[in-house]
């Protein structure tokens, strides 16, 4: 166990682009995007004339009754801070929600992509043979990317989620004071971060679990493929869900598999988790158990594969 | 001497093919071994089951180890250089450094930046950025930093200038070897490696058709420059190998009474280059 550490660092080393560049530059866009909204003063909506004017004149008219988005988003506020509290919260909640979704979006591309190579670059470029001539056991090796996936990319994401939202939030406030609306009790106040923040980790801690299976075959497909792994990793499942609804007339892998795949999401819809209660559910659920099982099995299929598998 | 290797009637396939016919041999601690066979004889193959690289059939021990059990524990006490080009491109070499200090036991960061002072390889490049040559410098100083028991090297100098291919075997046999740790270095480059060795094993389609220590050639093996005259009657003694020289001929003879030989001509000890020749045709015809 001792080894766990650089084996973390190593996995950061090769895949610092996907896993801190990647949610860096999502984060520094989505910030970047809401303080021009909030600082540039464009004109949206409405219907724009032109009245041409004078044809040999050269003053053209532009004429428009739409509104600077400044002004929209000053309304919205002041309108939000006359809603009752749950509605403040919701409103909020939604927007911390959305400006996180791209990160947490491209996470769960990036723990794929990362996963589906992790087992499979090194065969390709040979430099198995430099990493299996060290004295880390399979079991180690697979561990360490496992939680470089399950662990490593998702707390980083999550700080970056912070930062986008602490950004958002001061973005907001400012166009509050603006807008002659309190600041506390429209936006922080019903952001809840103490609150919130504890939910949104445990829910991706929780997603490192419930994903199990979909990792454990993912890091499979990666030790075994001898070409191509993503072409296995979608024809696989899609044959046995096929299979199994001609021959059974059943649905239940498929339900397994998307059910898995898909991320655990906050928010006030009802198949989002909308808070500790539903957390506690879901860990404790029958389809949870078996999420665990299975990815346990494959990930010692994966082990004992790796312990074979060549250079290709 | 204790062996640190034994081999038992190892078999490897892959489909058809079988690289591996059973073969056996033991390697002794503190010997310097050749393996040498031609291109695809199973070289590789032989070192890779050693080390739990490739899966195979029969009996492997690696310090009392099976390879395909407990690689991580052998990698505790074996090092491993294949030919060029398996350290990860995307690698600095000062992370390899960390790397190798945060899961081997038995390596010594102070030894592998006093070896890389005497190169031209900076802490801070990617292995991409290294020539061939330098690839393989690097991957020496790292594993001459590692205390093991045993060095596997296979084909370590292939592709290299002749220039990194001498200060290769020089470090080796200067900085490293010390009586103690065993080496075994495939190779068909058998010129190079000759005085190194202390034992030599031929391999060729997946068999050993010779394995014997050096210091034992001479009294297996004599090569006689034979005048024209005696050439027929030497050809009664069988020879395994005849070659033309300046107006002589070289017999090379296995197992046949020196006095004998000495009748026909000037007696002298095959080199190894000769010696895989005799044995490969030998096999083949």
């Amino acid at each position: 166990m001792y080894q766990l550490p650089i084996l973390l660092k190593r996995e950061f080393w090769e895949h610092k682009g996907i896993f801190l560049y990647f949610p860096l530059t999502i984060s520094a866009l989505v910030i970047t995007l809401s303080l021009l909204a909030a600082l540039v003063n464009v004109n949206v909506g409405g219907d724009v004339t032109i009245d041409a004017g004078d044809l040999r004149g050269r003053d053209i008219e532009w004429q428009s009754d739409s509104r600077p988005l400044q002004d929209i988003y000053l309304d919205q506020l002041q309108q939000l801070s006359r809603q009752d509290a749950r509605e403040r919260e919701e409103f909020v909640v939604k927007l911390l929600t959305s400006v996180s979704a791209p990160i947490r979006g491209t996470l769960w591309f990036v723990i794929f992509y990362y996963l589906l190579g992790s087992l499979y670059e090194d065969r390709k470029d040979r430099s198995v043979l430099f990493w299996k001539s060290m004295p880390v056991s399979d079991a180690m090796t697979v561990l360490s990317k496992l939680l470089a996936a399950a662990i490593v990319a998702p707390a980083i994401a999550f700080l970056f989620i912070l930062v986008t939202q602490i950004s958002i939030l001061v973005i907001a406030s400012v166009m509050s004071i603006n807008a002659d609306v309190s600041v506390w009790s429209t936006l922080w106040g019903p952001a809840q971060l103490y609150s919130y923040w504890p939910l949104l980790l445990a829910v991706l801690a929780l997603q490192a679990f419930w994903s199990l299976p979909i990792y454990g075959f993912v890091m499979l497909v990666s030790c075994c493929a001898r070409s191509v792994p993503l072409i296995w990793l979608l024809a696989v499942p899609a044959v046995i869900g096929l299979v199994e609804a001609m021959l059974m007339s059943g649905d239940r892998f498929a339900d397994f598999f998307l059910g898995h795949l898909v991320p655990l999401s906050i928010g006030s819809d009802p198949e989002n988790l909308r808070g500790w209660s539903d957390l506690v559910d879901i860990s404790f659920s029958v389809n949870m158990g078996l999420g665990l099982l299975v990815g346990v099995a494959l990930l010692f299929a994966t082990i004992r594969l790796r312990g074979r598998s060549d250079e290709i | 001497m204790t062996a640190i290797v034994e081999a038992n009637g190892v078999r490897k396939s892959f489909g058809d093919f079988e690289a591996l016919r059973g073969i056996d041999f033991a390697i002794e601690s503190g010997s310097i071994v050749g393996l040498i066979g031609p291109n695809g004889a199973g070289k590789t193959t032989t070192l890779k089951s050693m080390l739990g690289l490739c899966a195979f059939e029969g009996q492997l021990h690696v310090q009392g180890r099976d390879p395909r059990r407990e690689r991580h524990q052998i990698m505790e006490s074996v090092c491993f250089i294949a030919d060029v080009g398996i350290l990860p491109r995307w690698l600095r070499v000062d992370q390899a450094m960390d790397y190798i200090e945060g899961v081997h036991p038995n390596f010594s960061r102070s030894r592998a930046e006093e070896l890389l002072a005497t190169t031209s390889i900076s802490a801070t490049q990617r292995i991409q950025s290294l020539s061939k040559g330098m690839v393989t410098q690097l991957h020496l100083a790292l594993v001459m930093a590692i205390d093991v028991n045993l060095l596997v090297l296979d084909e370590p100098t292939l592709g290299l200038d002749i220039l990194y291919r001498k200060e290769f075997y020089d470090r080796l046999l200067n900085d490293y070897y010390d009586g103690d740790k065993s080496i075994i270095i495939s190779t068909h480059q058998v010129e190079e490696i000759e005085a190194l060795l202390t034992h030599l094993i031929f391999i060729d389609r997946g068999e050993i058709i010779l394995d014997i220590a050096m210091d034992d050639i001479a009294n297996r093996f004599s090569e006689v420059l034979i005048h024209p005259d005696k050439v027929e009657q030497a050809r009664q003694l069988n020879p395994i190998y005849e070659r033309d020289l300046l107006g002589r001929k070289g017999l090379l003879f296995e197992d046949q009474d020196p006095d004998q030989l000495a009748k026909l001509g000037e007696i002298h000890v095959p080199g190894i280059a000769d010696l895989f020749v005799a044995k490969m045709r030998g096999v083949r015809s």
